[in-house]
């Protein structure tokens, strides 16, 4: 398991670099004595084995340490969007049973208040009173965790409702990370940039696991957001640490390929973009750039990592999401769930060892959505004779937005919930920054309803990249004779 | 707004209203001062940037460079007041002469 990855690293490499972070470094062997004194302080401090726990903070040491210490303890980390605003916090602190929380500045003003409302006791923690828990206890050695043991629960967005909660054990996430390390060939050497959110799956896969399991280093880029402002700095750190392996989401590199700076990226050997498809905009625009070509990889939260485009042709085939890790399977089926030929469209299911055995209390979605031992991902594609899976399309209604993905539907529920909101839809539309979209609402008002104030309710509830830019006030909402909205009538 | 409005410049107020009534809620959110680090409470991503952006070329006939898209421009009101007004000095006038600083 990944504890055990821990010790293997501060045991073979212990003076090497584990993470940098500004001018910050930690050693592998710094790493693993601050996750043991942070664990034991936080199982003084009453976190026990199989206790959920919030973790709401940006990408930081602290977040890697205090990730560790959880799982090296096995309290279930519950990674979380500091960005989330009071409503989506309780939902989720509510829904996955938390007992703790770690965050800092207004995520913990926040948990303050919703701690308030708690019947059990909520223990608060900042990243200033972890300090003194650490020090105080003795770096010991930490009990090696089974493989069932819940690791993380993590949250699903879909086009059912709000999001689903789904644990992954101590297990499967080793199985993803070490996907990743063989199918990239990562080594201890490599250096690996995280500019992309830790607290997401994406980025807990592909940079905080991944990082262990190979033994290698991760550059941490402080404050990445917001990006288009930042991009400079990325460059920089890119060039100075020479790192080898970025995993980025399309926005970065498209930010990227436009960048007035110059640098030498020369050290860069895999550029990987997951999350949505990456335009051949974007494609050539870095390849021309820098000369590296950024391969697609297809993950979800579900089953982790499941495919990684390693072809040594990566320019012909740079719209393929690549060939499965190892140990995973990708059919492709039909309606009738059964296989279509070789080449042809149908729905993605997946089967892997990494994947989650299914969604909390939704029993009902749960047996939909994983039967047969696959993991049906709801997304269009197909298979190549070659083995190489192509994603052509997504059945759920994800709009992308600066990098992160808005579920309309849950952005519907908070609309609808405003008193002179009959109906709405959302959707998204471009935005000014290529192959961009932006979140527009439709609403049929029940009463003399503003733009801003509908803006105002969405503020205060949701995430600000999911609040509607646009609003648009309409009659009735576009649908088809048997009632479906139709949504195309809208991205206008 | 607040009791700080006084002591602000024209751009600054406008840029301010601009910010609570396009980037952040009216309702119970602690109002925004000049000097307030909007990156860090989350008010400015890459999306409000593109909305400040969009707003002062449209309002102060700016053209908005990528090379003015950095975290000092943005960071605060003040800052971006500031950046507006740099380059409304820089803006050449109809002769094609740089306006005086004022």
């Amino acid at each position: 398991m990944l504890t055990d990855d821990l010790y293997a690293n501060a045991q073979a490499r212990g003076g090497e670099p584990a993470l940098i972070y500004g001018e910050e470094r930690l050693s592998h062997a710094e790493l693993l004595d601050k996750v043991e004194r942070l664990a034991h302080g936080l199982s003084a401090a009453g976190v026990g084995a199989r206790d959920p726990v919030a973790l709401v903070l940006g990408n930081s040491p602290w977040f890697v340490v205090s990730f560790f210490a959880l799982t090296g303890i096995g309290a279930v980390v519950v990674p979380l969007n500091p960005q989330f605003k009071e409503d989506e916090l309780e939902f989720y602190f509510r829904t996955s049973g938390v007992r703790a929380v770690i965050s800092d500045g207004r995520g913990i003003a926040v948990a303050e208040r919703i701690a308030e409302r708690w019947d059990d006791g909520l223990l608060l923690l900042t990243t200033a009173s972890l300090e003194p828990l650490l020090e105080q206890h003795p770096g010991e050695r930490l009990a090696p965790r089974a493989a069932d043991e819940d690791f993380v629960y993590m949250y699903s967005s879909g086009s059912t409702g709000r999001s689903k909660r789904v644990a992954r054990t101590h297990g499967q996430c080793w199985i993803e990370a070490d996907g990743y390390k063989t199918s990239i060939g990562i080594e201890p050497a490599d250096r690996l940039f995280c500019a992309i959110p830790l607290f997401h799956t994406y980025g807990m896969g592909a940079c905080l696991t991944t990082f262990v399991r190979a033994g290698s280093t991760l550059v941490i880029m402080e404050d990445p957001n917001p990006f288009i402002l930042n991009r400079g700095r990325a460059l920089e750190l890119l060039e100075r640490h020479r790192v080898t392996i970025f995993p980025g989401v399309p926005f970065n590199f498209r930010l990227l390929a436009d960048a007035t700076e110059d640098a030498d990226l020369s050290s860069l050997r895999a550029c990987f973009s997951a999350g949505t498809a990456l335009s051949h905009d974007a494609f050539l625009g870095f390849f021309e750039r820098y000369g590296v070509a950024v391969r697609q990889l297809y993950g979800s939260t579900e089953a982790g990592v499941m495919t990684i485009n390693v072809d040594p042709d990566p320019v012909a085939t740079a719209a393929s999401a690549g060939t499965p890790v190892a140990g995973v399977d990708v059919a492709v089926v039909d309606d009738a769930g059964m296989p279509v030929d070789t080449g042809q469209e149908g729905e993605l299911a997946v089967r892997g060892p990494a994947i989650t055995r299914g969604y909390a209390d939704m029993d009902e979605l749960s047996r939909q959505t994983f039967r047969d031992g696959y993991y049906f991902t709801g997304d269009v594609g197909r298979v190549d004779a070659e083995g190489r899976v192509w994603v052509t399309g997504r059945k759920k209604l994800f709009i992308e937005v600066a990098g992160n993905k808005v579920d309309p539907v849950e952005v519907e529920d908070v609309l609808e919930a405003h008193p002179k909101v009959r109906e709405a839809v959302v959707v998204g539309v471009k935005g000014k920054v290529p192959g961009e979209e932006i979140v527009k609402a439709a609403i049929v008002p029940a009463d003399d309803c503003e733009q801003r104030e509908i803006i105002a309710f969405c503020h205060e509830r949701l995430a600000n990249f999911k609040v509607p830019k646009i609003v648009e006030f309409r009659d009735e909402i576009p649908k088809s004779p048997l009632g479906k909205t139709l949504r195309k009538y809208l991205v206008q | 707004m607040s009791s700080t409005n006084h002591n602000l410049t024209a751009v600054e107020r406008e840029l301010q209203d601009f910010v609570v009534s396009e980037l952040v809620s009216s309702g119970a959110a602690p109002p925004i001062t000049p000097d307030e680090d909007l990156i860090k409470r989350g008010i400015v991503d890459s999306l409000g940037v593109m909305q400040l952006v969009d707003f002062c070329e449209s309002r102060y006939g700016l053209r908005v460079t990528d090379a003015d898209l950095v975290p000092e421009n943005f960071r605060t009101v003040r800052n971006l007041a500031g950046y507006v007004e740099r380059k409304q000095a820089e803006k050449p006038d109809r002769r094609g002469f740089p306006s005086p600083s004022r």
